[in-house]
């Protein structure tokens, strides 16, 4: 699965950690979902929609 | 410290502590059993009972692994703790049997099953860096 959150943070000029605190995750948690090392659960992935304001499917990828 | 090894959560923290703190009893209740066992030489039935005492730090490290699970709400620090506990097991699990089998056709010294949970605790702590350097971040991101 593939993202655009690294894009998205770096639109809003949010570092890892900005991003992280939002979304009460760690800095590692945020980091291993921009590097495609980790794919978040369902209820994250709304979370990270929500916060956005975008649909999930703009944001994450199965391509 | 690298960032990565940073005890992120009070869930995290609280483990450690609970971790640290069973160890040390699970070493010193090994450490009296077996020296009761081997001074003393006490019946059987004393001998099946104080053999279970060091049981029972072992039962708490699970309870608070699984507490631990229940309480992170991080679910990827969830995932990297799993996956650690995973491998682990297989390298536990592959040595001991390799080893079960060079005792019986190699004669290598028997290995006393307690020394397992010792096995596995090591490989906990060994497993864990390869597995943290893999979702290691850069700091300045």
């Amino acid at each position: 699965m593939t993202n655009r959150l690294r894009v998205l943070r770096a639109e809003r000029s949010w570092s890892q950690e900005d991003l992280a605190k939002q979304l009460e995750v760690s800095r590692q948690s945020v980091n291993a979902i921009e590097t495609g090392k980790y794919d978040p659960s369902l209820p994250l992935a709304f979370r990270i929609a929500r916060l956005f304001s975008l649909p999930i499917e703009s944001i994450f990828s199965d391509s | 410290m690298n960032a990565c090894f940073k005890i992120q959560s009070s869930a995290a923290q609280n483990f450690l502590r609970r971790l640290v703190g069973t160890l040390v009893l699970y070493a010193v209740t090994l450490g009296v059993t077996l020296r009761v066992l081997k001074t003393l030489h006490p019946g059987h039935i004393v001998v099946v009972l104080m053999a279970f005492i060091p049981a029972i730090p072992i039962i708490g490290i699970i309870a608070f692994v699984a507490l631990y699970l229940k309480e992170e709400t991080d679910e990827f620090q969830r995932a990297v703790l799993t996956e650690t506990l995973l491998w682990a097991l297989a390298c536990t699990l592959t040595i001991t049997s390799v080893w079960g089998f060079l005792e019986m056709y190699a004669g290598v010294p028997p290995l006393q099953a307690f020394w397992v949970f010792v096995l596995y605790s090591i490989f906990v702590g060994v497993v864990a860096v390869p597995v943290h350097m893999r979702y290691r971040s850069d700091p300045n991101d």
